[in-house]
């Protein structure tokens, strides 16, 4: 769906009743300017980009502008928000690189704080994964920068709010009806934990998923998952061919997330995640995989290829929280990749500069290192 | 005989009416000093007395719920935070994702955890085990935890008899050893409530940093729902 085509329709359908009651709207204006410049070693010896067959520039630079408006307006109880958030990206400062989206754009009516109505492209916060959310079937987020804005997807979205939990109702439209989807969610907060269920009506595929966190006086235990009869992994036969993911055996596929966090002190802070994918490579299947790259090459992940994925992360930080460093590790049980991955950030007012090298240790992987500096601003 | 008989029941009852006469419930006390349902924070870090960052936040409360939302600076605004007395979480409007925190990490690179800021209540997690009074106007009060999950093992307060209000408090390890000191500063305001209108939390153990509490536009009451300190909500 072009989102932008609904984009302007829903901004002049929230522009009407904030103008119309105009004294007592209130906007707010946010600016947020990135720019991520890298270097990327190339390993030449790579078999997935033989013969930098993926044409990759030793340097690289994406800039990126956002612009975010909010306006909110209250009649007695009914409360109408717009939240418009664009994203003007420009890619190695080529003139002709440019491109403007709308990542978020959305108006919401809200009753009394328990009912919330949503139309508009806005982002799905499923999931307690801090790396993989499997709940989010929509998009994923970058596990080497997970703070990253991510793309909304058009939706329509009713929430009811309890003092224990919610009820959320998704219809995500598409072009046809008979390609809509559907969805419900059920959260629910307990004693130092909380929980969610939800079902996926996905066209003509379902998934049930969950998703549950529980929170200690140091350490934080989180777990999700779905079960699905679709996937999205392709797969290597006997002899080496390609089977796409709609030629895959309908079955239920799992997939599942766990992983724990600890603060030993205000300086110092420990994470584990492992993420299981059924629909994914078999250790058998790595070794076809490899041996008939680079054909096969559309089913390469930088981080992991195979079934069982380990994440570890160490940080320590400045107590007034002004600069940290971390030590990130991928590594994957099956296909053997490695990442080790120091990422240093240096906090400032509303400045901040991130650097981080990711160190490839096998032969699957396209680079041998990749160093990036990052700058964002916030006005 | 009947005087006799009356004097003695005056006596017996006057006797039983001093035994009943029993000490305010200081804990009690300190908690409805302290409790304001909506204020305008403004936080300031300092470090051998200069600024390190400051945040604005807007804070609401209703009964042990507490809400803080992040107003700046520019690159924390849209940050939300709540506590409803057994979880804490934090709403990140970059990824619009909500994370769970754990109850003793540190408050944003501040001097106070998050149990500081978003878990006050004395009468709930301490007992009152002493008193003294320094002063004739002046009381001081020690604090035992109930139990090993609140922060601090051992609590001193200075509390105004005059106007039941706590001056300031030090809190202790459980070895013994000081961790933390607050001294509370207050303001009348139009309404002709005494509102605390400053918080200094010094962190003994750094010695050279102080994080700095203004509290302003102090509300005992605000209108907000229940449903308003729930998960769902925070993400709205």
């Amino acid at each position: 769906m072009k989102s932008a085509n609904y984009g302007m329709y829903i901004l002049l359908f929230s522009l009407l009743p904030l103008l119309s009651n105009g004294q007592s709207a209130a906007w707010e204006y946010q600016l947020i300017v990135e720019s991520k410049n890298q270097y990327n070693h190339r390993d030449k010896a790579s078999t997935v980009n033989k013969g930098n067959r993926m044409k990759i520039d030793e340097l690289s630079s994406i800039t990126e502008l956002y612009p975010i408006v909010t306006a909110g307006n209250d009649w007695d109880g009914l409360l109408n928000t717009l939240q418009a958030e664009g994203n003007l990206t420009n890619y190695n400062f080529d003139k002709d690189s440019v491109r403007f989206t709308f990542r978020e754009l959305y108006t919401r009516f809200s009753w009394k704080e328990s009912h919330h109505w949503t139309v508009g492209k806005k982002r799905l916060d499923w999931g307690t994964g801090m790396l993989w959310n499997p709940t989010n079937f929509y998009i994923q987020k970058d596990p080497f920068r997970t703070q990253n804005r991510l793309e909304g997807i058009f939706q329509l979205h009713y929430t009811c709010l309890f003092t224990t939990g919610s009820l959320e109702v998704y219809v995500f439209p598409e072009k046809k009806m008979e390609d809509f989807s559907y969805s419900l969610k059920y959260n629910y907060t307990g004693e130092r934990m909380d929980a969610s269920v939800s079902f996926l009506e996905y066209t003509r595929y379902q998934q049930a998923g969950y998703d549950v966190s529980y929170g200690g006086d140091r350490f934080i235990a989180y777990a999700e998952g779905v079960f699905r009869n679709y996937s999205r992994s392709c797969r290597v036969g006997k002899e080496g061919e390609l089977i796409l993911p709609r030629n895959r055996t309908a079955r239920f596929y799992s997939e599942i997330v766990s992983g724990a966090s600890y603060a030993f002190n205000a300086s110092l802070g420990a994470r584990l995640e492992y993420r299981f994918r059924e629909d994914c490579l078999k250790r058998e299947e790595v070794a076809d995989f490899k041996k008939y790259l680079p054909q096969n090459s559309i089913i390469y992940d930088p981080v992991s290829v195979g079934k069982h994925t380990l994440y570890a992360s160490a940080e320590i930080k400045d107590i007034y929280d002004r600069f940290n460093l971390q030590i990130r590790t991928f590594f994957d049980l099956f296909s053997n990749q490695l990442i080790v991955s120091p990422l240093f950030v240096w906090k400032k007012n509303n400045f901040q500069i991130e650097l981080s090298s990711m160190l490839f240790t096998n032969s699957l992987a396209v680079f041998n290192s990749q160093t990036a500096l990052l700058l964002s601003c916030h006005f | 005989m009947k005087t006799l008989f009356i004097a003695i029941a005056i006596l017996y009852i006057s006797t039983n009416v001093s035994v009943q006469v029993t000490e305010p419930d200081y804990l009690a006390l300190i908690d409805k000093s302290l409790y304001v349902e909506y204020a305008g924070i403004r936080m300031e870090i300092y470090k051998n007395d200069k600024l390190i960052k400051y945040y604005k936040i807007e804070f609401y409360r209703k009964e042990a719920k507490m809400r803080m939302e992040f107003v700046e600076p520019a690159v924390e605004k849209g940050r939300r935070m709540l506590n409803d007395e057994s979880n804490m979480w934090m709403y990140m409007p970059r990824t619009s994702k909500v994370i769970k925190l754990p109850l003793k990490q540190a408050f944003m690179g501040s001097d106070a955890s998050n149990r500081d800021l978003m878990r006050i209540e004395f009468a709930k997690d301490y007992d009152l085990v002493g008193s003294g009074q320094p002063d004739g106007a002046i009381l001081q009060l020690e604090l035992k935890a109930k139990n090993l999950s609140v922060s601090y093992n051992k609590i001193e307060i200075l509390f105004d008899l005059q106007r039941n209000i706590p001056l300031s408090q030090k809190m202790f390890s459980l070895s013994g050893k000081l961790i933390k000191t607050i001294e509370y500063i207050y303001k009348e305001q139009p309404d002709n409530i005494l509102y605390m209108s400053e918080m200094i939390i010094k962190d003994e153990l750094m010695g050279h940093s102080f994080t700095k509490m203004y509290y302003e536009n102090c509300k005992r009451r605000q209108n907000k729902p229940d449903v308003f300190f729930t998960l769902g909500s925070l993400k709205q």
